[in-house]
């Protein structure tokens, strides 16, 4: 009995390393495995069972699953990560996956544990390579940096890390991020976007590339921001005029080359999308509908006939829910909001 | 499934498409398959004979180019053809069988959705008993589709480090579950 089980473990871990073998192997690695099923019906068996399992793991319910992030956690105490949401949440998802994520958003916010995080293919004692990151639509995910610092990435946004002796450079080819930079002042934290420069000694601050620029809103310590002449990105030299931003101050930094400083009521709803939360406060309706597809992946809203301007909303709204702002709209006597397969299309009546 | 006599060697990404159309396929049938492997149930052998045999006959170039699909295919029609056999056992009693009717029909009718129901929550005490990490990498790689390369990133071990614990939690899960 004892043998028959050790050799169950031992076929069943040769089944699974053909799971993986398969998926990446050629011509040679398929006949060795036809080789292998033909030797004995044990393993037609136990690969069978192998990728049954697969099937059924793939299946499984998100909010039935143990949290991977606290899997990686526990495995690893040393090691926060915090990636808050892996892929688009499924509709319906559990409550305490949500409730989960924001706590994560808060210990992020917190600075609490932040241990380093190397890339994999970076051991310690090698240079740092430049590091492309993306983020999906409706994806959100955050990385610890060497240094300390974590940038949180929000959805459809791309980011290049380079790291060197001299300087930390981010470049922000779009999207948005939220940065909380370790303080280092020989080794200034230097984020670029199409438009502008981001130098930094040490603070919160978000960054949000837009077509019409870039928004810079400042939450704790000070960075000075350069306007940069089009098509310079890599260059760190710039002519433009350094504006400094405080703590609670804004910035919008147009392709045009003009800069607005601008102290808004309350700079932390720059933020609110760590929590994948949408904050309107005044906003166009077009603007509206803009930001929750940004992080949809299935349900769209489209807007017919409305000119851009006419018609703003405010209040907090779930990012992954555009359903609920819909809501709101159907008590406008005036609109007419359907559903088109996955879209909403709001029109005059 | 007929194959043109191909003369370059395909390439990996397009074999792990090929691979998985077959097995998303294949997957309900192979769903019960285990099901029935699982709980023993006493064919459970005989199908696994029978496609161990039916695998060993063919002589199709499909066998040995793409395996793992052929075997599939196997395993689906065996499967349906004794899907159907029970059906029909089920279904052809006589006034000599009234008694076991009962019992026959209770047993095939609610089991196949206690099983599936019943295989899931078995699914998920292996996860919580296998190692932390072990589990992650299980979840990402194989319930999130993704590659070595992204759940190391994702994790912080090495790539060939994910590749051994991915193998290493599908087989633990396994055993888990015939302990049962």
């Amino acid at each position: 009995m004892q043998v028959q089980r050790q050799i169950d473990k031992l076929l069943a871990q040769r089944a699974a390393e053909w799971m993986e073998a398969l998926k990446t192997g050629g011509a040679r690695e398929h006949e060795e495995f036809s080789a292998w099923l033909r030797q004995s019906r044990l393993h037609v068996e136990h690969f069978l069972e192998a990728a049954a399992i697969d099937r059924e793991i793939a299946a499984l319910d998100r909010s039935q699953c143990p949290d991977v992030d606290e899997l990686i956690a526990r495995a690893a105490p040393d090691v926060v990560m915090l990636r808050s949401a892996a892929t688009p949440p499924r509709p319906g998802g559990s409550r305490m996956w949500k409730a989960r994520r924001w706590q994560l958003g808060a210990a992020l916010a917190a600075g609490v544990a932040l241990v380093a995080l190397m890339f994999a293919h970076l051991g310690p004692g090698t240079s740092w390579r430049a590091d492309r990151v993306k983020t999906a639509t409706g994806e959100q995910r955050s990385l610890t940096l060497a240094d300390g610092s974590v940038i949180a990435l929000n959805t459809r946004t791309a980011l290049r890390i380079d790291f060197s002796d001299q300087e930390r450079s981010v470049v922000l080819e779009s999207g948005e991020a939220v940065f909380k930079v370790a303080p280092s002042p020989s080794r200034p934290f230097v984020v670029r976007t199409p438009t502008a420069l981001i130098r930094v000694l040490g603070t919160q601050f978000n960054v949000y590339q837009k077509p019409e620029g870039t928004t810079v809103s400042v939450v704790e310590g000070r960075v000075q921001v350069v306007q940069l002449p089009a098509k310079s990105v890599r260059k760190a030299e710039s002519p433009m005029p350094v504006r400094e931003l405080a703590a609670g101050q804004e910035a919008l930094v147009a392709p045009s080359g003009t800069v607005e400083v601008r102290t808004p009521p309350d700079v932390h709803k720059a933020l609110a999308w760590r929590q994948r939360r949408l904050d309107f406060d005044e906003t166009p309706l077009e603007e509206i509908a803009q930001e929750f597809n940004r992080y949809g992946t299935t349900t769209q809203l489209r807007i017919e006939g409305i000119a851009p301007g006419t018609r703003r909303y405010g209040g907090v709204f779930d990012a992954d829910d555009p359903e609920s702002f819909a809501v709101v709209l159907e008590r406008e006597r005036d609109l007419r909001v359907e559903r088109r397969g996955k879209d909403i299309v709001i029109s005059r009546r | 499934m007929r194959h043109a006599p191909d003369t370059m060697p395909e390439r990996p990404r397009t074999a792990v498409r090929a691979v998985s159309a077959a097995f998303q396929q294949y997957a309900p049938r192979l769903h019960r398959y285990l099901v029935r492997r699982i709980r023993r149930t006493v064919d459970a052998e005989d199908l696994t004979q029978e496609i161990f045999e039916r695998f060993l006959r063919s002589q199709q170039l499909d066998a040995v180019r793409h395996p793992q699909a052929y075997l599939f295919r196997i395993a689906s029609h065996v499967v349906a053809d004794s899907l159907s056999q029970d059906e029909r056992s089920v279904v052809r009693f006589d006034s000599e069988m009234v008694d076991d009717a009962d019992r026959s029909l209770e047993h095939a009718m609610p089991d196949a959705l206690a099983e599936q129901l019943g295989l899931a929550q078995e699914l998920q005490r292996g996860l919580l008993e296998l190692p932390p990490m072990h589990a992650a990498v299980l979840l990402l790689a194989v319930r999130d589709g993704l590659s070595h390369k992204e759940v190391a990133r994702r994790t912080g071990l090495s790539v060939s480090t994910v590749g051994l614990y991915v193998c290493e939690a599908r087989a633990r899960i396994r055993v888990s579950l015939e302990g049962r």
